[in-house]
């Protein structure tokens, strides 16, 4: 993700334009080809390679646009899968990037290990205050806020239906949990791209991630409770909770010895680290999967391994246990940029645009009520933490993105509840939508207005 | 789960290989040639689906866009070696003896497999054109390890016989990549017949484009300066998007990322680019070369009596061919240089490029002869990969030890 200091010189305008000249060039190349190249029902291997370069060319080139626009480089690679997704030029679409998804779990648990190596105990020792108070604060805050505002409006505007009030307070008790939900992957991206290092982006890395943990356990309480409301005749499901709980217990654990012994191969500096990085995270996203699976089909149970909660526990343990964090950062970052960028594209190509234009009203209205209880949690807890002014008044511009956990999350609602799930999961998908292209630039700003962002990753302050 | 196994099975070996692989000396002379890279064409027989079946045809499938990569990297990186700097320095005469030596090898193994193929079997005549004519190919590509082995364990060879022998086997597999390049191009998917055959030349004349656009794609990108990770991204676009691009029009890879590594080597401005992607590419090399050798173990379908006869009649006529390229294309340098006529001898390992040319054969024709043909050709890769060395100490020692 990194950039060179003082790579950008004057001419930052003909940049733009060539990088423009060059963009439209690939983009009409690819489409040329496709009109030579025979379609199949099912994408081949060859024809998701050929997309999966373009798909990286294209969106490296946008990622680099918008940087003069002074954005951060992964709204360009997220504006890149919209532009050539399935809701736009459908260059890039589902067909293709179904032999893909591989890739895009595996850069989902590349993105959790490197947030965990981010998180060092040392810092997080001295946040511990801030980092507690902001998770309490806010998560509160905004799943009141949010879950009110959902339930006034549902039962004003009647998108759930003829819904009984105790079961539309039931659902918006879950948006409000959705809500709350943040996006470490792009807090970590944006943290490597501005090479921010200090207090500030340590607490945010930290209460994103160990949010995550929180929203787990509090979307499965929330779900328990909306069953209890729709069926109370089958009593309250704690099962699901413990399921829950041991599934984010069972994640960590097997997270730090994974980490014990990924320290290890450092500490003992075995090659080709960065190569072994890769193919573990793929190994953690396929053995979470077949776990899965064999708890479904075996003891009936929609339980399974966090891919992301047992990388960040890996990269906490081998930064703060083994100590071997720098070593495992440095190999990281060789490799870091392709792995955000494919990641980043493909969730801009899986952004449901369809979803943002049939109910922009309603979700750009949650999305504005949720920023303002961000900003009231935020302000609520830096005050009580004791925290800063610069903390104060820039906090809740990092915890905006929301991303993979909140569609993830979404998507459980609709199977859980598919009755009247599908429409709501429209206005919740736009709300993740809209949080995902401002999110990253806002915490871009705060990282730049608190002064941790470094000078030579920002275009305007590089020297030529 | 297969997959899962077959993918920590893959990379531990791939790890493991990375490290203790091609490090001449520390094993008995007797022992080394077993352990040239041959042996994990072997381990990938065993994890492959006539054995242990840990990488079944499933995984083969999942894995098809990753060796779609690692092909078109091999064949980037070759082409990258070609700048013309560095051809221009090299001493005189040496690529002309190593393109003569590939084409008499190649004129020598094609005629024989096209004439053998159309004997014994009834495939359409274009799957047995591109079937001798990648034989052929293959047959042209020498690898560098029986060379080093020579080198570790034979007797005091002439140092000139010795350069002379690693400058054919960096350059001769050129003729190999785009013989094989020219093959695919006619004949992979396209009726053969003369009158058609005009028509055909197209894809000839579209993969040449390819690899001109893609590394116009990729000179284009790094006329800014770029940070060495803006760098790796644009050279793993570049490479995915030329060698998909080519798989999926049924065209070579390698020769499409060949050409696109050939023109980036050779405009001028960004030769300091090369180093650095030489740099990021040398990385990774070893590693992803061994996972090609552990799939292409993996494609291998047992060998029957058939193809162990047929390996034997290959292994043959490629050493008549590189015995006759060796003798030939070095008579203008023996008026100067002691140089042995049996130089050939010292060419008999095919190497990495040899073995990605047949795997990318069968990933493009999915044919019974072809998986026949990729059986014949891997089998004596393993042949060769023993003989070679013993060859090639043969062959340097017949230079008389002048050490000139």
């Amino acid at each position: 993700m990194a950039c060179d200091p003082g790579r950008r010189t004057g001419g930052g305008e003909r940049l733009v334009i060539r990088r423009l000249i060059t963009l439209s060039a690939v983009g009409v190349f690819v489409w040329l080809l496709l009109r030579v190249i025979e379609i199949s029902p099912s994408a081949t291997p060859a024809e998701s390679t050929f997309m999966l370069g373009f798909a990286l060319l294209s969106a490296a080139l946008l990622g680099e646009i918008v940087e003069h626009l002074h954005l951060p480089r992964i709204t360009g690679y997220i504006l890149a899968g919209i532009l050539f997704g399935p809701f736009a030029a459908s260059l890039l679409s589902s067909r293709v990037l179904e032999p893909l998804s591989a890739l895009n779990h595996m850069a989902f648990a590349f993105i959790g290990l490197a947030a965990g190596a981010e998180l060092k105990l040392a810092v997080l020792k001295g946040r511990w205050r801030s980092i507690v108070f902001l998770i309490v604060c806010t998560a509160t805050v905004v799943m009141i806020g949010v879950g009110g505002f959902f339930f006034v409006t549902a039962s004003w505007r009647g998108f759930l239906g003829d819904l009984p009030p105790l079961q539309i307070l039931a659902v918006a008790g879950m948006v409000g949990v959705i809500a709350a939900a943040r996006s470490p992957s792009s807090a970590i991206a944006i943290i490597a791209e501005t090479k921010a290092d200090g207090p500030f982006s340590e607490t945010i890395l930290g209460v994103s991630v160990a949010m995550d943990v929180v929203i787990i356990c509090l979307f499965a309480v929330a779900t328990a409770v909306a069953g209890l409301a729709f069926a109370p005749e089958q009593g309250l499901d704690f099962v699901f909770v413990f399921e829950v709980t041991g599934e984010i217990a069972m994640s960590i654990a097997l997270g730090v010895l994974l980490g014990a012994i990924m320290g290890l191969y450092l500490k003992r500096e075995g090659p080709q680290v960065s190569l072994v990085i890769v193919g573990l995270c793929f190994l953690v996203y396929r053995f979470s999967e077949i776990v899965g699976h064999y708890l479904e089909e075996t003891h009936d149970l929609g339980v399974g391994l966090e891919p992301l909660l047992i990388c960040a526990a890996a990269g906490f343990t081998i930064q703060n246990l083994s100590h071997q964090g720098t070593r495992l950062l440095g190999a990281m970052d060789r490799v870091a940029l392709p792995v955000y960028v494919v990641f980043f594209t493909m969730a801009g190509a899986r952004l449901d645009l369809s979803a943002l234009a049939t109910s922009w009203g309603i979700a750009l209205a949650i999305a504005g009520f949720r920023i303002a209880m961000i900003m009231l949690g935020t302000r609520l807890a830096t005050s009580l933490a004791g925290d800063p002014e610069p903390f104060r008044r820039y906090s809740w511009l990092g915890f905006v993105t929301q991303a993979g956990l909140s569609l993830a999350l979404i998507s459980q609602l609709e199977s859980k509840f598919p009755d009247w799930g599908t429409g709501l999961v429209t206005i919740l998908v736009a709300v993740v939508a809209i949080n995902q292209l401002i999110g990253p630039v806002a915490f871009k700003m705060a990282l730049e207005k608190v002064g941790e962002a470094r000078r030579g990753s920002s275009p305007r302050k590089g020297p030529s | 789960m297969k997959a899962l196994i077959a993918v920590i099975v893959l990379t531990a070996l791939a790890l493991v290989g990375s490290r203790r692989a091609f490090v001449p000396g520390k094993l008995p002379f007797a022992v080394q040639p077993f352990f040239t890279g041959a042996e994990f064409i072997i381990i990938g027989l065993l994890l492959g689906s006539d054995f242990l079946n840990v990488i079944d045809d499933a995984t083969l499938e999942l894995l098809r866009p990753f060796v779609c990569v690692i092909l078109g990297w091999v064949g980037f990186l070759f082409g990258l070696q070609f700048d013309r700097r560095t051809v221009n320095n090299l001493p005189s005469g040496y690529v002309a003896v190593s393109a003569v030596e590939g084409v008499v090898t190649l004129a020598t193994v094609l005629p024989v497999a096209w004439y053998l193929l159309m004997k014994s079997t009834n495939a359409a005549p274009n799957v047995i054109a591109i079937a001798a004519v990648t034989l052929a190919a293959s047959a042209t590509c020498t690898g560098l390890t029986a060379l080093a082995l020579a080198e570790e364990h034979g007797r005091p060879a002439s140092r000139h016989v010795m350069t002379l022998l690693r400058f054919i086997s960096s350059l001769d597999p050129a003729v190999g990549v785009i013989a094989a390049g020219v093959g695919l191009s006619l004949f992979a998917v396209h009726p053969f017949d003369a009158a058609s055959f005009p028509m055909t030349l197209q894809w000839l004349v579209i993969s040449v484009c390819l690899g001109f656009v893609t590394a116009w794609i990729f000179v284009s990108l790094t006329l800014t300066r770029t940070s060495q990770a803006e760098l790796t991204v644009y050279l793993l676009g570049a490479i995915a998007l030329a060698g998909g691009v080519a798989f999926a029009l049924h065209l070579s890879a390698l020769f499409v990322s060949f050409i696109c590594g050939l023109v980036v080597a050779n405009l001028t401005h960004v030769r300091s680019i090369r180093g650095r992607v030489m740099t990021i590419m040398a990385h990774g090399d070893r590693f992803l070369y061994l996972l090609l050798l552990v799939l292409a173990g993996a494609y291998w379908k047992l060998p029957d009596i058939r193809v162990l006869f047929a390996a034997l009649v290959y292994v043959g006529v490629r050493l008549v061919g590189k015995v006759a390229g060796g003798y030939l294309s070095t008579r203008r340098l023996a008026r100067h240089h002691a140089v042995p006529p049996l130089i050939g001898l010292g060419l008999v390992s095919q190497g990495g490029m040899g073995l990605a040319i047949i795997v990318e054969l069968r990933l493009v024709v999915n044919q019974p002869l072809t998986e026949a043909v990729m059986s014949v050709a891997i089998l004596a890769i393993v042949i060769n990969e023993f003989l070679a060395p013993w060859l090639a100490i043969r062959a340097a020692g017949r230079a008389g030890g002048s050490g000139s």
